[in-house]
């Protein structure tokens, strides 16, 4: 099959274009104080035109480097936008489930995506998910910003450290996930057969899915990056079947959160629908036109890009400099 | 019987070698012929596919869709010319569009620069300087068309079977020589060789359906066809609710020879 | 012809037969569907509100022009404003309140929102009948939690008036 060697050209074009489409965001965000009066300065449709465009470019992003699009968006746009963070975590849901509504059905099919997996799960998550999203609009702002911060530094450190295994060693089924008739088989393309899984340390798995679903409804992330690693290292799902169920997950979870935002008035639908329609079409461009083999310096940009988020967040209300 | 490709630069003498060989083994002999064929099944002009198949890669070395599914077409339309494993073919690429088939006899035919110019002098009426210019600009272009697609360099001698210098041998010579080497018994189109070039045309006409569709022209998928059992291989992403398996599996059920689809598909999540 | 590959010791036999050839069950492919319909729908109603509400087909009852000063308020601070100085009802509009203001372009885009976060509970509601017959009580009673537990936080569990 013809490989394109389209992305090793457009490497520096590609990063260009993020330095000079993000470094003027960080620039004007440096200026922190007045970022509220700038934003009444501006016309009303500057700032919606700029979240569509970046969002855009974080769904191709997401595409490319595999670093989730629902995660990247309440980070970025709180930190560099002058929306208040209630509308950007309610936004940032909504941008999430979005994105799970649309691929969970495909894994589902595919049985890339475990229903009796996901519905205990889904459960706790979805239920705490509620808690932490009215938490979250309770506290005041600075309280929820710097935990946001340091959520995402953490997610950096996950994102960069934790490993993944294709096919987790799990000599036998415990107890729970037996009575719940958790296991399933899927057809792996790779190797042509179908694979048998079953999983383990259950008890410990949903125990853990109360602090994501906490933390997702409180912040307004998408929780990929914790569902996975505690679907397929913890309990032991084939990575494949864990990223599926993970997204099908998120599609429940985020909506228990998502009504939370609506009922207390967090969404305005002029940030809702950008958003929206900048990341999915991103991602859409990404995954049909630019996606060829996996640049992993494209995750590690995604990644440098979270982490100046963190770190914005965390200074913004300590009143550090802004410390890239 | 056998398939004979003749690789060669533009006006090195290889319409004349084919000829010679078509003629001396009673083969069917096809050139530039393929491009007709393959624009008439897809519905284009000729100079279309002609031109696509020449045309330099695109800024970033990307190969442009409709390029590919040009290839696909001339691909399979050679395929089909070569189901009664005899063909002499001498068209573009194609010791490259035949690759994957055992038996197949690739020769490179080369000739000096003076010989090509003087040629081209008197076929198209250039000068010493336009003649050399033109054969410099056609030959990179073919040479920058298969590294792109290929990822081959045209130019290097271990993917043919034999180099013929047209500056060593006269042209009756050279077809000798060739004559000879189809004869042998490694070029020879065995029962077996028959059936896979029955099923490498299979491959090809499944890999031209699934970029003829609009709904799977643009996924980076690959198809291999034995013994009836049509794999597809790839990777897509779970666009349409995973409606899209069911179409590429209906695609390549229909083409004639496939009796069963398997997906060896990378499924990914279409929104990260 | 395909052959099965264990991640350890065989686990309990009871696949029904969809799921030995590795292909999803009944119950999942019913709730891919009409997870699948329901973000069209969503997503569909959204985009079309959505023009409507930019091209001022429909008339917001916030001035687009003012929403720069307003989301840079905190979510409580935003409704009291907005209920002050535009929409003059009697109660902020959180909860479900939009419901009574359709007509106005900006609130009609709630309806594609709400829909696009109401088509879980649908999904779930639609196989609760199968875990039923099946007699797969486990199941029927996390689905019949998960409905409570979305409706819940749909009616203004987490504070919000109706």
């Amino acid at each position: 099959m013809v490989k394109h060697r389209f992305f090793s050209f457009m490497r520096i074009p590609a990063a260009l274009c993020l330095f000079f489409i993000v470094s003027p965001l960080a620039l004007v965000a440096a200026q922190e104080p007045s970022a509220a009066a700038e934003a009444g300065a501006v016309a009303w449709w500057v700032w919606p035109l700029v979240l569509l465009v970046l969002t855009f470019v974080m769904g191709i992003l997401a595409a490319l480097g595999g670093v989730g699009g629902g995660v990247l968006y309440v980070p970025i746009v709180s930190g560099f936008f002058p929306f208040h963070l209630d509308f950007v975590r309610g936004a940032g849901l909504l941008v999430a489930l979005s994105g799970a509504l649309a691929a969970g059905p495909g894994f589902l099919r595919m049985n890339l995506a475990s229903l009796r997996l996901a519905m205990p799960v889904a459960l706790i998550a979805s239920t705490c998910a509620i808690f932490g999203a009215m938490v979250g609009l309770a506290l005041p702002t600075n309280i929820t910003q710097t935990a946001l911060g340091a959520t995402i530094l953490g997610i950096v450190v996950l994102m960069i450290t934790a490993k993944k295994s294709t096919f987790p060693d799990v000599p036998q089924s415990d107890k729970l996930s037996s009575i719940l008739g958790i296991y399933g088989i899927y057809n792996e393309a790779s190797l042509g057969q179908t694979i048998d899984w079953k999983i383990h340390r259950t008890l410990i798995g949903l125990f853990l899915f109360i602090f994501i679903g906490f933390a997702a409804g409180m912040f307004g992330l998408g929780a990929g990056w914790a569902n996975v690693p505690v679907l397929n290292l913890t309990m032991g799902v084939p990575l494949k079947i864990s990223v599926g169920t993970s997204k099908f997950l998120l599609s429940i979870t985020d909506t228990s959160a998502a009504w939370i935002y609506m009922n207390k008035g967090a969404v305005i639908p002029m940030m809702v629908v950008p958003s929206i329609i900048g990341i999915m079409a991103g991602s859409f461009i990404g995954v049909r036109i630019l996606r060829v083999a996996k640049p992993t310096f494209v995750r590690w940009i995604g990644i440098g890009m979270l982490r100046c988020a963190g770190a914005k967040a965390v200074t913004k209300v300590l009143g550090l400099p802004f410390l890239v | 019987m056998s398939i004979i490709t003749i690789q060669r630069g533009t006006k090195s003498g290889g319409e004349e070698l084919a000829r010679c060989l078509a003629e001396q083994l009673g083969y069917p002999l096809i050139g530039r012929e393929v491009l007709q064929e393959a624009a008439a099944q897809l519905g284009v002009p000729a100079e279309d596919v002609g031109e696509k198949m020449q045309e330099r890669p695109g800024r970033f070395g990307r190969t442009p869709l409709i390029t590919k599914l040009y290839v696909a077409a001339v691909r399979a339309t050679l395929a089909e010319n070569s189901l009664e494993g005899n063909l002499v073919y001498h068209g573009l690429a194609g010791g490259f569009l035949l690759r994957k088939l055992p038996g197949v006899l690739r020769i490179r035919l080369i000739a000096p620069l003076e010989y090509r110019i003087q040629a081209l002098m008197r076929s198209h009426g250039m000068n010493d300087a336009a003649a050399e210019a033109y054969i410099k600009d056609v030959d990179d272009a073919r040479a920058r068309w298969v590294k792109n697609v290929y990822g081959q360099d045209n130019n290097d001698p271990s993917r043919y079977d034999m180099v013929l210098n047209l500056g060593s041998f006269s042209p009756a010579e050279a077809c000798e020589v060739a004559l000879t080497a189809a004869r042998r018994p490694e070029f020879e189109m065995t029962p077996e060789r028959l059936e896979e070039v029955r099923e490498f045309h299979t491959t090809c006409q499944v890999r031209l359906a699934l970029l003829e569709d609009l709904g799977t022209q643009t996924l980076d998928l690959d198809a291999t066809v034995s013994g009836g059992l049509a794999v597809v291989t790839g990777e897509a992403p779970l666009f349409n609710t995973g409606e899209v398996s069911k179409r590429i599996t209906e695609i390549a059920a229909a083409v004639p020879g496939v009796k069963e689809v398997r997906l060896a598909i990378e499924w990914f999540d279409p929104y990260p | 012809m395909t052959e099965i590959k264990t991640n350890g010791a065989p686990g309990a036999s009871q696949t029904p037969s969809a799921e030995k050839s590795g292909e999803a069950d009944a119950d999942q492919l019913l709730y891919a569907g009409i997870l699948a319909k329901g973000m069209y729908l969503g997503l569909g109603i959204l985009l079309v509100t959505f023009v409507l509400y930019l091209t001022g087909i429909m008339q917001p009852s916030i001035p687009i022009e003012e929403l720069p000063r307003l989301w840079t308020l905190s979510a409580h601070d935003y409704l009291e404003t907005v209920n002050h100085e535009f929409l003059h009802q009697p109660h902020v509009v959180d909860g479900w309140r939009w419901v009574a203001l359709l007509g106005a372009g900006d609130f009609v885009n709630f309806v594609g929102i709400a829909i696009l976060a109401a088509v879980t509970i649908v999904c779930y509601l639609g196989i609760l009948p199968s875990l039923l017959r099946k007699k797969d009580w486990i199941y029927f009673t996390i689905a019949a939690a998960e409905i409570v537990v979305l409706v819940l936080a749909a009616a203004g569990i987490g504070g919000g008036g109706h």
